[in-house]
């Protein structure tokens, strides 16, 4: 029996206005900037 | 949470470019923000990476926090009820945004990309153009030399944990020689292989068989 892994990774750009960064309290797998 | 089990079928099964049609904006509990908005993606064929094609701004209200972002296959409003979408991917974002006034986020940018030792070029590219499930019809069994040894037909599945062989392949190997490598793909005119596979190195003093009972990849 063969059992590969193939994983996905996201990149993310992201501008806000009108908003404050509060702590982070869920799991990221990739920095926002 | 990243991938869901509906994207990792859409995935293997169709492919994701013509399938992340909507994109929408989570607060730090699950809940949609605001309304979601359309979205197109292109495989980018010198960066191997599925990237959406033009931002997306999204209006937040004073109130509001923002915490993941998701996107899927955009599903239009059937009667009374708004548009929605299958939940393909949901993002986190590295922080909370917490919005004391009305304000805007937008996203400049959103990429995905696939590591695998085993997946060629063009698999990547086809796994997130049309996905895998159609471009899997052989399966050739190679020496260290990359020389065939033998070529069967096979067929995979996808399913929401995973893409799997239909049924055990089984390849004839002839006396003297050694398989190390299989390598999974299509002909369309020319071979077209999609996933190359390394093993160990096995030695056929007399003519035999080389069986692979079961494969299942994961995402």
């Amino acid at each position: 029996m063969i059992k590969d892994v193939t994983e996905i990774k996201s990149e993310i750009d992201i501008t806000v206005t009108g908003a404050v960064e509060t702590e982070k309290e869920q799991k990221d797998d990739k920095q926002d900037t | 949470m990243a991938i869901t089990n509906a994207g990792r079928l859409k995935l293997f099964a169709n492919g994701w470019k013509n399938n992340l049609t909507g994109i929408r904006l989570l607060n730090s509990s699950g809940s949609e923000v605001t309304a979601l908005k359309t979205c197109s993606f292109n495989f980018n064929t010198t960066t191997k990476k599925l990237e959406l094609t033009a931002s997306v701004t999204f209006d937040i209200a004073s109130g509001d926090n923002v915490g993941y972002v998701s996107v899927g296959r955009y599903t239009p409003p059937a009667g009374q009820y708004p548009a929605t979408i299958d939940e393909y991917d949901r993002k986190a974002l590295s922080q909370i945004y917490d919005f004391a006034t009305d304000g805007t986020l937008t996203i400049n940018s959103l990429s995905f990309t696939l590591t695998s030792s085993y997946l060629t070029d063009l698999g990547r590219e086809y796994l997130f153009t049309t996905g895998l499930q159609s471009k899997i019809t052989f399966a050739k069994c190679c020496n260290v030399s990359n020389a065939v040894l033998d070529t069967q037909s096979t067929s995979f599945t996808a399913t929401s944990t995973s893409f799997d062989v239909d049924a055990p392949i089984v390849f004839d190997i002839e006396a003297g020689k050694k398989p190390q490598y299989v390598h999974l793909g299509f002909n369309d005119g020319t071979d077209k292989f999609v996933y190359k596979r390394t093993h160990t190195e096995y030695n056929y003093p007399t003519a035999g068989t080389f069986t692979i009972n079961g494969w299942s990849i994961k995402i």
